[in-house]
């Protein structure tokens, strides 16, 4: 009797994944994405040294909308370098995205969740790292020229194999609200502000000056908190029907960071640090299909950047004592000398793409050249770079 | 029981979730765009429409709003058949377009260019790890 009912139990549940299962795996519920690239770099580190390297990538996404408001997805890239072979990295991210708002409403929500985790070899394993991460936003259309929106995202990231001398796990909340206009001539003014509270492990310079001889400098970390504040007007407008252009502004300012000093591999360009910088930015950017078939976007950029004090490890040649031979030693510099690295950006980019669509699968081959030129005040990050890379992206 | 419950739930869930993809459009008097409007900030108008999702406008006119551009697309016989100019019509097209053309109009609220890292929304690709695949923006209510 117990049998019967377990194996009326096990239909009845076979059924109802079917019943729920096949209409939502119908065509058109189900999407995909691949890309394959080929890169070359002159500066494969954005450093002084100028390291050359080519390096491929490739990526999948699968997409499946069980619902019209709901987008799952997976997907898993993996790049690989020629020379620097132990920098090659992958990665897996899954995520869900919940749109409950049609499309010709008013008023338009939007939320997301997503997790990502990226793995490198073992040389530069202390740069594994996973985040998680939460979006919601929404919109409204007050008038068809002004559209007003607001969002809030958080974040967490950790590298679990970081080494014992830091820390680099943070945490972040951002809150943003932001104007859309339309005015006559194809003219289109964006501002966007916000705010941001991040959770990080830092040393307090103002606190500890000197750190003994041999000391690790995460013994001195204390959990603490800065804020950041941005704001950024987009001027954006067409130019016949073909051409778009526009010019974007960007300024960031970090709150209450003077006395914080951040451990570890700081200025590295796998630093988690590195996208932690206060300035300006502007940039310009034009996309247009003039020439049939093809979308050709191209840009110039300037930023100047200002990013948090960093405590570096200084080697210097040392007298165990006197006639002894030079010993090369090691030590971490003072907090209270740490200072912060200062940069002067500029790039400009040129990508053609060509989508073709061949036997029903979608197909773009694409062409970039980017171009950096960086001044630092740290001479060891003065540098330009160029790379061009090849890529194919395919989808249904 | 459990089953029973599942089942329930199930239901209840993709009732709250779920919209119908059936989209009732007056042909005579399709949307119409009043304004140039830009939220993907490429300077090129969002109203185009682009039904083969290729990244490149298929019409530069006014009157086929985005946010019915990818409906439109996915049954676009439905013109063939209409003898008359004036008629209404029902579009049933699938969840992945019906969610591609909502998210055109979300676009702004899920990217802000302040956060960090927003470096790497300029030009074709920054630093290491990056994926091969590079968006192209939103064009006819569908971001790439």
């Amino acid at each position: 009797m117990k049998r019967t009912a377990l194996a009326i139990c096990a239909l009845a549940a076979i059924a109802l994944a079917a019943f729920y299962a096949v209409p939502v795996l119908a065509e058109g519920n189900v999407s995909w994405e691949a890309g394959l690239g080929g890169n070359y770099t002159n500066n494969l580190l954005s450093e002084a040294s100028g390291i050359d390297d080519s390096y491929s990538n490739s990526r999948a996404a699968l997409y499946w909308y069980p619902f019209s408001t709901l987008r799952t997805s997976i997907s898993g890239d993996y790049t690989y370098y020629g020379n620097t072979w132990d920098l090659s990295n992958a990665s897996g991210a899954v995520g869900i995205s919940w749109i409950p708002t049609p499309a010709q409403a008013r008023f338009s929500m939007y939320t997301e969740g997503s997790y990502d985790t990226r793995a490198y070899r073992e040389r530069f394993k202390e740069f594994d790292n996973r985040n998680a991460k939460v979006k919601a936003g929404a919109g409204y259309e007050l008038t068809p020229w002004i559209r007003v929106r607001s969002g809030l995202s958080g974040r967490i990231t950790t590298y679990p194999n970081a080494d014992t001398t830091t820390d680099s796990d943070y945490r972040q909340t951002e809150l943003f609200a932001g104007i859309n206009a339309s005015f006559p001539l194809a003219l289109s003014l964006d501002i966007e502000g916000g705010m941001g509270v991040t959770g990080y492990s830092y040393i307090n310079a103002s606190k500890d000056s000197v750190l003994p001889q041999f000391a690790n400098p995460a013994d001195y970390l204390t959990d603490g908190d800065f804020n950041s504040l941005y704001i950024s007007p987009r001027l954006s407008r067409s130019i016949g029907q073909k051409t778009g252009l526009s010019l974007t502004y960007t300024y960031r300012e970090f709150r209450e960071v003077d006395a914080a000093v951040v451990p570890g591999y700081t200025t590295d360009f796998l630093s988690p640090w590195a996208a932690f910088f206060e300035g300006s930015s502007v940039a310009l950017q034009v996309k247009t299909f003039v020439v049939p078939h093809f979308v050709i976007t191209a840009g110039v950029g300037y930023w100047d950047k200002t990013y948090l004090r960093t405590l570096e490890l200084i080697t210097e040649m040392i007298e165990p004592y006197p006639g002894a031979p030079l010993t090369e030693m090691t030590r971490y510099e003072d907090p209270k000398d740490a200072g912060s690295r200062q940069d002067d950006l500029s790039r400009v980019y040129l990508a053609i793409q060509r989508p073709i669509r061949i036997v029903g699968i979608f197909c773009e081959p694409s062409l970039s050249i980017d171009y950096s030129d960086n001044d630092s005040s740290n001479e060891d990050y003065d540098y330009s770079s160029t790379a061009v890379g090849l890529s194919l992206t395919f989808r249904p | 029981m459990p089953l029973l419950v599942l089942a329930a739930l199930l239901t209840t869930w993709s009732s709250a979730l779920s919209e119908n993809t059936s989209l009732d459009i007056d042909i005579d008097t399709p949307p119409t765009a009043k304004a140039f409007v830009d939220l993907d900030g490429d300077g090129i108008d969002d109203n185009f429409t682009d039904t083969d999702r290729d990244g490149i406008p298929d019409k530069y006119v006014h009157g086929s709003v985005s946010a019915f551009g990818v409906e439109i697309s996915a049954t676009s016989g439905i013109f063939a058949a209409g003898q008359s100019g004036k008629f209404a019509a029902t579009l049933t097209t699938g969840n992945r377009d019906v969610f591609g053309s909502r998210m055109g109009r979300t676009h702004c609220l899920s990217l802000n260019r302040g956060g960090f890292g927003s470096e790497s929304d300029f030009g074709p690709g920054n630093g290491i790890g990056l994926g091969a695949v590079k968006g192209t923006g939103c064009v006819g209510g569908v971001c790439f």
